[in-house]
């Protein structure tokens, strides 16, 4: 009779055991089907659209190129790009730029699609250093990001301005500044005016513009060095003075200052 | 051991091996599938010029290990040279321009089930009030699993 138990409770064990085992390798496969690995992204690539650039910079008011190889074994569901600022100063005139956008074009959903899509960058941003993250997420749900800085630059720069701070009517002042335009120059507009100025005797408004374009036209980097000459008749005091330049995209730079004009 | 028992186990034995044999036949589609326009009907080739308002059938082959599923033809400006082919040979391109009133042409299709080889032949007319110029013309192809080939030229759109 104690055999018997014992036998039997054998058999229990070796069927429990194996049952065990089966189940075992059960779980595992189920893990296997269902566990597919996270989207792997390469060649991560964003920058100067016109040029298929990498370099990390872009200016504003062009398009940013951006492109990546993705291997996505659960299939891509979607792919987003986020760009937004680390810490820049937003200026008179800008506006924060925050770019969200998600992709699901039926051409990106599938194993190994080539991410490649251009961005128009606004003109109206702060220049600086912005934050760019990639994620791609597939169907069971993993997801994988990357990300990256880029440089966000002023297509044109004025530096190392120097202006006569004042100058006696019926002669001329000295102006002369640097202009960087990567995309070329198209013109400099120079516009001198004043508010409330009491006209006297003998006196006339004095309203001066001026576009200047020889020498600067297609320049990427030039010097602008003038002198202007103030009307005899100017009625004297302070006098806004604004530079703008523009080039041959339309993009513009403001720089305004003042100059106080002398009897 | 009873008769009953031995039955058990043979029949856990054969469920374990079958089991066994499921996965291996679930075994993962590791081939994308292929697509070609060099043949002799294949359109366009590259550097090929189109006539706006003439309708042109562009075809490629396409074929697959175990299924194919979908292709897509899309068709956009390259004005600003942002993008290049994967053809041999350079094509002369106009020098950059803005463009005003480009043709985009995206368009997704379904292959019918149980297909290994396939030709993509799609007729479509070059509207005649778009901007001419070079354009990029690129076909993809996607199976079963979710792989996806695609082949791309350059071409140009003229009066």
């Amino acid at each position: 009779m104690k055999t018997n138990i014992m036998k039997s409770n054998f058999k229990f064990l070796a069927i429990v055991t194996f049952l065990a085992l089966v189940l075992h390798s059960c779980t595992s496969d189920d893990d296997g089907v269902s566990d597919a690995s996270a989207p792997v992204i390469t060649n991560f690539e964003f920058g100067e659209g016109s040029d298929h650039s990498t370099e990390p910079y872009a200016y504003k008011g062009s398009d940013l190129h951006l492109e990546a190889e993705i291997n996505a074994e659960g299939i891509v569901s979607s792919i987003s790009i986020d760009i937004h600022a680390d810490d820049v100063q937003v200026g008179e005139g800008e506006v924060e730029w925050d770019y969200e956008n998600t992709y699901t074009n039926a051409s990106y959903l599938v194993i190994n699609p080539t991410f490649h899509e251009h961005i128009d960058i606004p003109s109206n941003i702060p220049a600086g250093e912005y934050h760019i993250v990639l994620t791609v997420t597939d169907e069971l749900g993993n997801s994988t990001e990357v990300e990256g800085h880029l440089e966000i630059l002023d297509p044109i720069v004025i530096s190392d301005f120097s202006m006569d701070t004042t100058v006696q009517r019926g002669s001329d002042f000295h102006v002369e500044f640097m202009i960087d335009a990567v995309n070329g120059i198209h013109n400099i507009t120079v516009d001198i005016h004043a508010h409330d100025l009491t006209i006297g005797e003998g006196e006339v408004e004095w309203d001066y513009e001026e576009i200047f374009e020889d020498g600067f036209h297609e320049e990427i980097e030039a010097e602008f060095h003038k002198h202007i000459d103030v009307p005899v008749t100017a009625p004297a005091g302070e006098y806004h003075v604004l530079f703008t330049v523009e080039d041959e995209d339309g993009n513009t730079k403001e720089y305004e200052t003042h100059i106080d004009v002398t009897a | 051991m009873g008769f009953s028992t031995k039955i058990f186990f043979i029949t856990i034995l054969i469920l374990v091996v079958a089991s066994c044999t499921t996965d291996d036949n679930a075994a993962k589609d590791e081939q994308k599938p292929t697509i070609d326009i060099n043949y002799n009907e294949g359109f366009p080739q590259a550097c090929s010029q189109l006539v706006r308002g003439e309708t042109y059938s562009f075809k490629a082959m396409v074929s697959d290990n175990a299924e194919l599923a979908s292709y897509s033809l899309d068709i956009h400006h390259n004005f600003d040279h942002h993008t290049h082919d994967d053809q041999d040979g350079e094509c002369s391109m106009d020098p950059k321009k803005t463009a005003i009133n480009p043709w985009i042409f995206i368009e997704n299709y379904t292959i019918e089930d149980g297909l290994t080889t396939y030709e993509i032949n799609i007729g479509l007319t070059i509207p005649n009030d778009i901007d001419t110029g070079d354009y990029h013309c690129s076909f993809s192809v996607i199976d079963e699993t979710g792989w996806q080939s695609r082949t791309s030229v350059d071409i140009k759109i003229i009066e």
